[in-house]
């Protein structure tokens, strides 16, 4: 299998991030600045040292079809090689590899990955074929409904323990509250119980299985690992395997729901690292939905099939645990602004295996799994699966 | 929580493709494409067989006919279904071979379960248009 990124020759040199906020009144521009400011502080780069820049069409900023142009414009760079991903929250994972691909092409050299979003301050998005049509006039209740019906025919078909669930809450919502960053209201300690008990939103689906939507921004710089080591950065990670599917089982019109394309770029992307689960010191899955991240430690291969929640129940996921799973609280606990929200886990992978985590530290990491999922499509499990791993330099 | 305000429940807005779909909705006959070639059924509507990429749709009529693939409660309501929760949407699989979502009516919480006989019915949105939607087949 082919792998561009086995040799490490593409690294990670820094990271930046905004507060989550929810109504912030900024915009995404102003969010977006602040994100690209720290992380030029970060890596001790200038705007005239970046020659890439890739991000996300975020709902904020979804009429424009511009987008990439106006963003660049507004944080002055003049770059060789300019991205806008759509695939949801598998955009920032995915940029990682598309820029990659652009610097070993030699479209570029140094790229800024920023994600912007400012969704509960604006939103102006407008999604018509099956959304319009066949879903908003139906009354459900948009992801919440989309998962309830998820969860109910996983339970049909394998055992579901909500204390499973409830572990894993409370788990990333211990980070959110070490996590200065998180949105200030989910700063609270919560236990199981408050999880059981949490209302209902879409049966079997709890507000406390959901994401908190926000305002925010975050950015990463992506360059060659022999620029890094020119430059005498302090910290770089490589990634060092990737694998995408969009539109898993799309011919299909009776799919099993609960399978996602990560039964495929799951194993995909670990084979192309020649690594197994074993070899994952850190998990940090795209969590729009507490179930969403079982179904992925499911279909990657950390447990079987159907085991999830005795593989969660039984496994120490905290910081220094066997496989600590969201340490910064996740877009669950932390807070998820918009499809910004797709780089948050990235952005706390990275400041794991750079030891800057602080207070929920992972004991010297080495490797860390991220993913993305993007968009959900008429009456299916999500749109894109994406599978990046990460390795510290 | 605050009483949420009532606005009108979203209507389709039909577009080239799907015209023929909601004119027969409006007549209470449900339509589907139907590729002859695969001898396959889809939907929801599209440009082409997601079979065999022709452009070689036909539009048939079907029973109507099927069983509960899941199901959900609707506690907080979407837009335009305020002070109607809580109520049901489920997936459906028709006996053509293919899944649809909407409404089910007539049926409470503690009634449904994955498996069960249903058949479509119809919703009034508004004067002007008629929505699909389920209740049990007893």
């Amino acid at each position: 299998m082919i792998n561009p990124l086995a040799n490490k020759d593409i690294a990670i040199i820094g990271y930046g991030e905004v507060k989550n906020v929810r109504r912030s009144g900024r915009t995404t521009y102003d969010v977006a600045a602040e994100a690209t400011s720290r992380v030029l502080e970060y890596t001790g780069l200038g705007t005239k040292d970046i020659d890439g820049m890739a991000t996300v069409l975020p709902s904020s900023e979804a009429g424009n079809n511009f987008w990439s142009n106006y963003l660049g414009d507004h944080l002055g760079l003049q770059t060789s090689w300019t991205q806008t991903t759509d695939i949801g929250g598998a955009s920032m994972p995915g940029n990682i590899a598309r820029a990659a691909a652009a610097i070993q092409s030699g479209y570029c050299e140094t790229v800024l990955s920023i994600a912007a979003a400012t969704p509960t301050t604006r939103r102006v998005d407008d999604q018509r074929s099956y959304r319009s049509e066949f879903r908003n006039p139906t009354g459900i209740q948009g992801p919440p409904g989309a998962f309830g019906l998820i969860m109910h025919r996983y339970m049909h078909q394998y055992d579901l323990k909500f204390e499973a669930l409830g572990k894993l809450a409370v788990a990333q919502r211990n980070g959110a509250v070490v996590n200065e960053y998180a949105v200030e209201g989910l700063r609270k300690p919560m236990t199981v119980d408050d999880y059981l008990n949490a209302r209902m939103v879409s049966t079997p689906l709890r507000l406390l299985d959901s994401v908190m939507p926000c305002d925010g921004a975050n950015a990463i710089i992506i360059t060659t690992t022999e620029r890094a080591k020119k430059l005498g950065v302090k910290n770089m990670a490589h990634p060092i395997s990737y694998a995408e599917l969009t539109n898993f089982n799309v011919h299909e019109q009776l799919p099993d729901i609960t399978e996602t394309g990560f039964s495929i770029a799951g194993p995909q992307a670990l084979e192309k690292a020649a690594m197994s689960t074993d070899d994952i010191d850190m998990f940090h899955p795209y969590d729009d939905f507490l179930i969403a991240e079982m179904l992925q430690l499911e279909q990657i291969g950390f447990c079987g099939r159907g085991e999830g929640s005795e593989y969660l129940l039984s496994t120490d996921i905290s910081p220094t645990g066997k496989l600590p799973i969201n340490t910064g609280g996740g877009q669950i606990s932390a807070g998820q602004p918009g499809l910004a929200g797709g780089q948050l886990n990235i952005i706390e992978a990275l400041r794991q295996l750079f030891g800057e985590a602080t207070d929920r530290q992972v004991p010297n990491p080495a490797t860390a799994m991220c993913t993305g999922i993007g968009v959900i499509p008429y009456v299916r499990n999500w749109g894109t699966s994406a599978v990046l791993i990460l390795e510290k330099g | 929580m605050a009483e949420r305000e009532k606005r009108p429940r979203p209507a389709p807005t039909p577009t080239n493709i799907t015209q023929p779909f909601w004119d027969a909705v409006n007549e209470h006959k449900f339509l589907l494409q139907y590729d002859p070639e695969a001898e396959k059924y889809q939907f929801y509507p599209r440009g082409l067989s997601v079979h065999t990429g022709k452009r070689n749709l036909e539009w048939r009529e079907v029973t109507g006919k099927g069983t509960v693939y899941s199901y959900t409660d609707t506690v907080i309501p979407a837009r335009g279904f305020e002070g109607e929760e809580p109520y049901l949407i489920a997936a459906v699989d028709l006996e053509e071979g293919v899944r649809l979502m909407s409404l089910l009516h007539n049926c409470k919480a503690e009634e449904v379960g994955i498996g069960m006989a249903v058949r479509l019915c119809w919703d009034k949105i508004d004067d002007e248009f008629e929505y699909f939607a389920f209740e049990p087949d007893r």
